[in-house]
């Protein structure tokens, strides 16, 4: 548990292959009971995945009671009912007091609306090489230190990182500065 | 303390009260400087944005690693629960129909108390084996009962392979289609070509000419059929030639 909390919190994209498999299987069987198909339920699953994940480098889940599955799986359901309600689904009773009865404040995640200022430095981000991008995300984004980028991304060590940061930032701002 | 350590530690909540004062009076004073703030703190929401997009795509490549792992197969036991539930409500039904009806038939009436499209006895469909994903496509949308994509898929497999048993599927999908018209050529060319289903050919001929009225033409299918040893649906033949004549 604390492992997949670390995972989920500074680990690669790659790395939550484990984490995924492992819970989706009993997701979708859980969920089968919503008469939902199985694509939806998938695409159900991905977002609260990422909701998961977001809330994971957040420090939200670092004070849960519950564990990750059951965290995972309250987003998900949250999100079916939701899904139910656009679709105008009547419920069963016994589902709709399913939903009620978890009354736990659910914090699900919506994607941010960027200003057109943030869509540009995107566009601009995506310019960079990939290695760039990385330790950007990893220290900007994830909260990694120096010092974990280092160990985690087999840098030689804290200084390289941090020049190579230097660097990937100062492209950044020359492709601000450089009109399209 | 370098400026882009400096606005590090700002984002980070770690400035120590000097440290603060320096920050401020930066900026206070330098546009360039305050214009690095705020690309840094976008960058926090941006490089966001692009790291979810990343986990879409890597999960959408967990998704495809799966597939290849699990390979349903369509539901056989459910779909031969069915013929056989289907196969006796057809008996009672004709039971009932014969008894009613002693005196001449509607043949559409007959055709359709007969027809049954032909299962799919060739492709179980697997997915992941890509050499026979056309036929695979073709037979998923059969049995989903979408005959006339099926009719065009199996008609086209057919021009590709050769492979007799493609004009059986095509004809039933035109039959299921309400197409019998269309259906009775290819069926006649199936026969010329004397595979094992045969027979089911012979039978489902017999229902094409039943469906556009050529009684005649059925009758001699089916008294074919009836004196075959176990041939397909001897038995049910039986049944039908009693009622046409």
């Amino acid at each position: 548990m604390k492992e997949d909390l670390l995972i989920l919190k500074k680990g690669p994209n790659q790395a939550l292959e484990k984490i995924y498999t492992a819970y989706r299987s009993s997701f979708l069987q859980y969920a089968k009971k919503y008469g939902l198909d199985d694509d939806s339920l998938i695409d159900v699953y991905q977002d609260a995945f990422i909701a998961l994940r977001e809330h994971a480098i957040n420090g939200k889940l670092d004070h849960i009671k519950s564990s990750v599955k059951t965290y995972l799986f309250s987003i998900g359901k949250y999100k079916i009912y939701d899904l139910l309600k656009k679709q105008k689904t009547t419920l069963s009773y016994e589902n709709n007091k399913d939903f009620l009865n978890s009354s736990e404040l659910i914090d699900v995640f919506e994607e941010p609306k960027l200003t057109t200022e943030q869509r540009l430095l995107r566009k601009h981000f995506k310019q960079l090489g990939k290695r760039c991008q990385e330790v950007l995300t990893l220290f900007y984004y994830r909260g990694l230190t120096i010092e974990e980028i280092a160990e985690n991304q087999g840098y030689e060590n804290k200084n390289v990182v941090k020049s190579q940061k230097s660097r990937c930032l100062k492209s950044l701002k020359e492709f601000i500065k450089t009109p399209i | 303390m370098e400026r882009e350590e400096l606005i590090d530690r700002y984002i980070q909540g770690m400035l120590t009260t000097s440290e603060k004062e320096d920050f401020d009076s930066l900026v206070a004073t330098d546009a360039d400087f305050r214009e690095e703030v705020e690309i840094i703190k976008n960058l926090h929401l941006v490089a966001g944005a692009e790291d979810r997009e990343n986990l879409k795509k890597t999960m959408a490549h967990f998704e495809a690693k799966i597939a290849d792992k699990e390979t349903p197969v369509v539901a056989l036991f459910t779909y031969k629960k069915f013929l056989i539930a289907a196969s006796i409500a057809l008996f009672i039904g004709i039971g009932i129909y014969s008894l009613l009806t002693p005196f001449g038939s509607d043949t559409n009436e007959l055709y359709a108390a007969h027809f049954e499209p032909y299962r799919n006895v060739v492709t179980p469909i697997v997915r992941g084996e890509n050499d026979r994903d056309k036929e695979v496509i073709a037979f998923i949308a059969y049995e989903n009962k979408e005959y006339t994509t099926a009719a065009n898929q199996f008609a086209r497999l057919y021009e590709e392979t050769q492979k007799s048993y493609f004009l059986l599927y095509q004809a039933n999908a035109l039959l299921a289609a309400d197409k019998a018209q269309v259906a009775i050529p290819i069926l006649e060319q199936h026969l010329k070509l004397n595979d094992s289903f045969k027979e089911k050919s012979m039978w489902y001929l017999a229902l094409a000419h039943l469906k556009s009225n050529n009684t005649n033409a059925s009758i001699d299918l089916l008294k074919e059929l009836a004196v075959k040893k176990a041939a397909f649906k001897k038995e049910e033949a039986a049944v039908l030639l009693k009622e046409l004549e």
